[in-house]
């Protein structure tokens, strides 16, 4: 049993908690069997993430567009630099450190700009 | 240096006191016996905020499904407090002027200003938060006490914002040595020389230690988030290069997952290159 990220999320899977909306509505009941109707209903609520049965803990989503190794790397130092005093193992800064490269790497390769 | 911050408020002349566009706008909200016609009549009265604030209830900020065209109708839609919020938002950039542009440049201040603000907002949206405006304009005026400092204070200003450029210190520490206090505390000041609510004092206060807000620990906590997620994203500058320290209870408080923040920088994003052109457009001359 663990979280995963809704766009891991198949038809088929079961859930192991209720699914809670933050206002404290219960959409899905633990034990249900997801269908794409259910994927439906989460995307409009905006749950982005759940608990299932059997499923691997911490899956990051993969629909990132691909950056070369070198712009990749090169913008994760600057990343790094940017963060120096957060506290890394923090997992809300741990995903911001991620996206930040993310958002540099694009607008690097954006720009064409290789330059460290 | 030991200037106290409330000398540096009352020293600071025609920042001491908002426009009075602002402060009529925010009376006829305050009284019980005024209509909703009442406030829109006063609104009505300064026709660079009216044009203003229709540019923004028109925006992707509310997405609503048909054009309002006249304030009345915003009032009535957006809701009173809400629109004195707006204009409260819009309204204090025009009390800054001929601050030396090698200490700040003005749109990349007012840039990180609105960038956390619409953060703050999309943050208090995915908490189901009621009054989003609010979020709004607590994460626009931040900041604020810097300008006070860089107008007032230039040299220590310049000295601080030197050493951080050698030394990669956090400015809002540096500035604490260099000059006494820092601009938290500074901002703190003014909204209140400006008579502005508690809530507001309170977590500009502490947006860079949210476990001191004892009244409004969750405004504060999402101030403080945004403010972070702002320099994430580099939207804009004040001042600061890097990014600020997270406060861990101040994350539990704002109560969201770690997985929603790509969603919110999409988001932030989104709204953010509309919001900055029609904040910042007529204020440029």
């Amino acid at each position: 049993m663990g979280k995963i990220l809704f766009e891991a999320l198949k038809p088929g899977m079961n859930l192991a908690g209720d699914v809670i909306e933050r206002s404290g509505r219960v959409l899905l009941r633990a034990g249900t069997e997801i269908t794409d109707k259910h994927l439906d209903i989460l995307r409009k609520w905006g749950v982005t993430e759940v608990d299932t049965v059997g499923a691997m803990p911490e899956v990051s989503p993969t629909d990132l567009e691909p950056a070369d190794p070198v712009t990749l790397r090169e913008s994760e130092d600057i990343a790094q630099k940017l963060f120096r005093h957060a506290d890394r193992e923090h997992p809300a800064i741990r995903e911001l450190l991620r996206l930040c490269t993310f958002r540099i790497a694009r607008q690097r390769s954006r720009s064409g700009n290789h330059v460290a | 240096m030991s200037l106290e911050t409330h000398d540096l408020v009352k020293s600071a002349g025609s920042i001491s006191s908002l426009p009075t566009i602002f402060i009529r706008i925010n009376d006829a909200v305050n009284n019980p016996r005024s209509s909703l016609a009442d406030i829109g009549r006063v609104i009505s009265e300064d026709p660079g905020l009216t044009a203003r604030l229709l540019r923004i209830v028109n925006s992707a900020f509310y997405s609503f499904p048909s054009k309002i065209d006249t304030i009345s109708r915003a009032v009535t839609i957006v809701g009173t407090q809400q629109l004195r919020d707006l204009a409260l938002a819009t309204s204090v950039m025009k009390v800054f002027k001929g601050i030396p542009e090698d200490l700040i440049n003005m749109e990349a201040f007012w840039c990180h200003s609105i960038g956390c603000g619409i953060t703050a907002r999309v943050l208090a949206s995915h908490r189901r938060e009621a009054n989003l405006e609010r979020h709004f304009v607590t994460g626009m005026l931040h900041d604020i006490g810097r300008l006070l400092l860089f107008m007032n204070l230039p040299k220590q200003s310049r000295a601080a914002l030197m050493r951080c450029q050698r030394s990669e210190e956090l400015l809002y520490k540096v500035e604490r040595e260099e000059i006494g206090f820092d601009h938290a505390t500074v901002g703190s000041a003014l909204l209140q020389a400006w008579n502005l609510p508690a809530s507001l004092e309170e977590v500009v206060a502490f947006h860079h230690a949210p476990q001191k807000a004892l009244r409004y620990p969750i405004e504060t906590a999402i101030v403080h988030v945004a403010d972070i997620i702002t320099h994430t994203m580099e939207l804009g500058s004040s001042g600061e290069r890097l990014v600020p320290h997270l406060n861990s209870e101040a994350w539990e408080k704002v109560g969201l997952p770690a997985s929603l923040l790509p969603a919110t920088l999409g988001q932030v994003e989104k709204q953010f290159h509309d919001a900055t052109q029609m904040i910042l457009q007529d204020n440029k001359s």
